[in-house]
């Protein structure tokens, strides 16, 4: 009993620690993940050599780069909003409450993540469409219609956004633990002002963190937007559909775009890693 | 291994995992980096056709074995055949996405008319909107659709209303024909241009629309390669012989008849 729990400590120390030395790793383990990485990096390589360099600020300049620029800019910075106004409380409930189906309210915080963004914009359009559960009361008592707007733009990019922060700011409100907020309350602090001078600022990378990848996912949705909000120019063609459609037209100016998109989310990426790893 | 074996059960189960692990990888990563290559004789016929055939090819290709059949918009298969991906048989919703195929040297087979399409003014069942006449696309207070120009059915819709001289007041251009008569079915828009065929799968309904009989686009089947292997020449005959399988499933879904002349003899 006592041996299994000596065990079981030290492999964790083992998980946790820093990477063991080479040699003692299986040789076919490490080609078999090197090949994996070749998988992740052998497209951003082909999409390099693909690239247009001397063409590009003329294929970026285009008029319709531009249009669909400012429209995902529009969409990814409300989405990003959107995500932490609703995002934070979300976070927060799920770390500190205790809650009655926790495995199952998780799950539907992370669906988004896995689900196919085509599917996430039908669902979409079945609840808040014109004729959706919800989305027939809005037209009736607001007169609000999102599909074919650029507010529908933003509900689909923040459903499958929200996530990103949700996930990355519960597991910092995990980690930094509630003996800090319990410490302040027990000092006099009322719960707002506890929240906003212990909770939040110890958590403030991660705030940042989860707020530059949900904008990043934002950023380069698609599937979703296209299935709920449609495509027009100026109001819901963001860059990743203009790309899909430069495809079909001009593919330099979409490996162009791509070039773009890509090195925004490897620069949210590499700045962030370290953060939004679960350590 | 025995200094596995000392650790304890527990490492013991962790390396055997390890092991099926790697053998996963090494099995799902053996037969994907050679299938690519063979698919003459042995691999299935692979059909790439356009989204307004999905429910003919369904027909055509149901309970048949040996026919992969890859649907998606005309210009994204085009695309997609130059780009290098293996099919053995190209169908096309438009000459200009044929000739398109044939000139980037992805098709090699005589393009063969097989069938033709017309475009319709499609509103949701019960015409919603109130829409009346081609002329309502310019109506403000309506949510109107169309194809993407991208795409054949948008090309179509867009020679349609210039020649109508119809100004027009779009909410979206729809990638493929069927998302945008799905849209239309949901009632999530007004009216929109598709085709006869697409409006009546989708049971949208249909309003008089003299404008656009003119308009018409034609399907082309193509085989990739110059000589293809009896199986593929089989599919090809299916769709382009009078009377055949895929012929009386394309009139049965409301395609217009054709005498399958070669590309070059159709005015585009």
């Amino acid at each position: 009993m006592q041996a299994l729990t000596a065990a079981s400590h030290s492999g964790d120390a083992v998980e946790r620690g820093p990477a063991r030395p080479a040699g003692q790793l299986p040789a076919t383990l490490t080609v078999v993940g090197f090949v994996a990485l070749g998988l992740l990096a052998l497209p951003i390589v082909g999409l390099l050599q693909r690239a247009p360099w001397t063409a590009l600020p003329s294929l970026l300049g285009e008029s319709a780069v531009l249009e669909a620029l400012r429209v995902s800019l529009v969409v990814s910075v409300s989405a990003a909003a959107a995500c932490v106004v609703l995002g934070l409380p979300l976070a927060i409930v799920l770390a500190r409450r205790r809650l009655r189906f926790p495995r199952i309210v998780r799950a539907v915080v992370m669906l988004p993540m896995v689900l196919p963004p085509v599917v996430a914009g039908t669902a979409l359009l079945f609840a808040l469409g014109r004729r959706g559960l919800v989305g027939q009361w809005l037209e009736e008592w607001f007169g609000v219609s999102l599909p074919f707007t650029t507010a529908g733009s933003v509900v689909a990019a923040a459903f499958v956004a929200l996530p990103f922060f949700v996930v990355t700011v519960e597991a910092a409100l995990r980690q930094a633990g509630d003996e800090l907020d319990e410490a302040a309350a027990t000092l006099g602090a009322g719960a707002w002002a506890t929240l906003a001078h212990v909770t939040l600022p110890t958590i403030r990378p991660a705030l940042a963190a989860g707020t530059a990848l949900a904008w990043a996912r934002a950023l380069g949705e698609f599937g979703a937007t296209l299935t709920f909000a449609g495509n027009f120019p100026g109001r819901t063609r963001t860059l990743p559909l203009e790309t899909y459609l430069a495809l079909e037209r001009n593919p330099e100016a979409a490996v162009a775009i791509s070039l773009v998109l890509m090195a925004v989310a490897l620069a949210v990426l590499v700045t962030l890693r370290d953060r939004w790893m679960p350590r | 291994m025995t200094a596995l074996n000392v650790a304890g059960g527990r490492y013991r189960r962790r390396a055997r995992l390890r092991v099926a692990a790697v053998s996963a990888a090494v099995a799902v990563l053996g037969p994907g980096c050679s299938g690519a290559a063979d698919d003459g004789d042995g691999g299935d016929v692979v059909v790439m056709a356009a989204s307004s055939l999905t429910d003919v090819i369904e027909i055509v290709f149901e309970g048949r074995e040996g026919v992969t059949p890859v649907i998606a918009g005309s210009s994204t298969l085009v695309a997609q055949l130059a780009a290098g991906a293996g099919a053995d048989v190209l169908i096309t919703a438009n000459s200009a996405t044929m000739e398109q195929a044939v000139s980037d040297g992805s098709v090699h087979g005589e393009p063969v008319l097989i069938a033709l399409n017309a475009l319709v003014l499609a509103t949701p069942a019960g015409n919603p909107g109130g829409v009346t006449a081609l002329a309502d696309l310019g109506r403000e207070d309506l949510l109107i659709g169309l194809c993407a120009p991208e795409v054949p059915c948008g090309e179509l819709a867009r020679q349609a209303l210039d020649a109508a001289g119809i100004e027009l007041s779009a909410d979206t251009l729809e990638l493929n024909v069927r998302a945008l008569a799905s849209k239309l079915s949901l009632g999530e828009l007004d009216a929109g241009l598709v085709y006869a065929t697409d409006a009546r799968m989708a049971g949208l309904a249909t309003v008089d629309a003299p404008e656009l009989s003119d308009h018409l686009t034609g399907y082309y089947i193509a085989s990739v390669s110059a000589e293809p292997p009896p199986q593929v020449q089989a599919v090809i005959d299916d769709f382009a012989m009078g009377g055949s399988v895929g012929a009386k499933a394309l009139y049965a879904y409301g395609f217009l008849g054709s005498d399958s002349r070669p590309v070059s003899a159709v005015p585009p």
